[in-house]
């Protein structure tokens, strides 16, 4: 009786000793796992946010751009476009440019995301991107025929851009379909326990583009556009040539 | 008999010099996560904060502490706020970030930071 109770201590204290050091693995396991899934899931929303913000920048800076020589386009009583700016070549350069930096605008906008990955000390390879809604800039370029005051006239390619989403909604968003981005990472546990020694965690983003204006201003009403028109008669503001409308937007990450 | 009980209260009381630094280590380890998670939640804040161009620096050095203070568990290292330009593509970008280096041991640190493209609102 007595060695029984003796030899009880011992083996009560290796079973438990052997139980604790489990416990500690479970545990080492348990918080490199939900370090790891609140990692990733930072990086997926600053990845989409990223991407979104890029693209905002890229329809802002578009319409900018245009500004610094659509602002010379007058309409005549014709109803032709006419310039004002005695340097034509000045004019044609700068629409030239822009139709020329149109692909850099769009590429940024997915490009961002495997750079914030990277940043953060995931690959491109864990990158998943399922719904690429937002990663279009949904512009495109169109010619305007121009006419000189002195009669001549000409098509100017990149004269003019109009938005692509939402063809049937004046006040519109720009996404019609949100973004879907995710991480997916093979966490590797502690090879002590028989299984399982990894773990697939999937996190995922989803975002989207508004066109932030306040939608009760009766001016935002009457005039505005989504901020980019969807065609060459949306340009045209009275006697004026307006294609951009508040052009402003603004990205958010959806929960 | 009073001599073998005295023998097992012995190993026990022994016994349990083997499970202190067992519970030791895995309270520590516990404790070293949650202050990487909340870290990370912090560097997080910091960094949308910093990018969203609505607020000034001073405005959000205060809502950093104040938000670091409520983290009681936390014990960090310098927080670094700033433009993040130093990595491979990011200077096409007008990145910023939070950095926070959390103390692992002595001499040892882990990085933690969130980098995010600002909004071009700034």
């Amino acid at each position: 009786m007595f060695k029984r109770s003796k030899g009880g201590i011992v083996i009560a204290a290796l079973v438990f000793v052997w139980c604790s050091f489990y416990l500690v693995i479970f545990f080492m396991d348990w918080g490199k796992l939900h370090y790891s899934m609140t990692k990733m899931q930072t990086v997926v929303d600053m990845a989409l946010l990223s991407s979104l913000r890029i693209r905002v920048q890229g329809l802002s800076k578009i319409a900018d751009r245009w500004r610094s020589f659509g602002d010379d386009f007058e309409l005549n009583p014709e109803g032709n476009v006419v310039i004002r700016e005695p340097h034509w070549m000045g004019v044609l350069e700068r629409a030239r440019d822009l139709q020329r930096a149109l692909p850099g605008y769009k590429g940024r906008i997915k490009a961002v995301i495997t750079v914030v990955v990277k940043a953060h000390g995931i690959s491109r390879e864990e990158l998943l991107i399922k719904e690429e809604g937002a990663f279009r800039l949904g512009i495109e370029s169109n010619p305007l025929h121009v006419a000189f005051p002195d009669g001549g006239s000409h098509i100017l390619t990149g004269g003019w851009y109009r938005r692509l989403w939402s063809s049937s909604h004046r006040l519109a968003h720009p996404s019609e379909q949100p973004t879907l981005v995710g991480i997916k990472q093979i966490i590797p546990m502690l090879k002590v326990r028989p299984q399982p020694e990894t773990w697939d965690v999937i996190r995922s983003a989803t975002g989207r583009l508004r066109w932030d204006v306040d939608l009760g201003n009766p001016i935002i009403q009457q005039r505005g556009n989504g901020g980019y028109p969807r065609s060459w008669q949306e340009c045209i503001d009275g006697s004026k040539i307006e294609p951009f409308r508040y052009p402003f937007y603004l990205g958010e990450i959806m929960k | 008999m009073r001599n073998i009980r005295g023998n097992a209260l012995v190993e026990f009381v022994l016994s349990l010099f083997l499970f202190i630094p067992v519970f030791a280590f895995g309270l520590s380890l516990g404790l070293f996560f949650l202050s990487a998670i909340r870290a990370q939640s912090l560097a997080r804040f910091g960094t949308c904060l910093q990018t969203s161009g609505f607020f000034s620096d001073a405005l959000i050095e205060s809502e950093v502490k104040a938000y670091q203070t409520r983290l009681s568990l936390l014990k960090l290292g310098k927080i670094e706020r700033g433009d993040f330009r130093d990595f491979p593509g990011a200077s096409f970008y007008d990145f910023a970030s939070t950095k926070i280096r959390l103390p692992v041991f002595h001499n040892s640190s882990l990085t933690i930071e969130v980098v995010s493209q600002k909004s071009p609102h700034d």
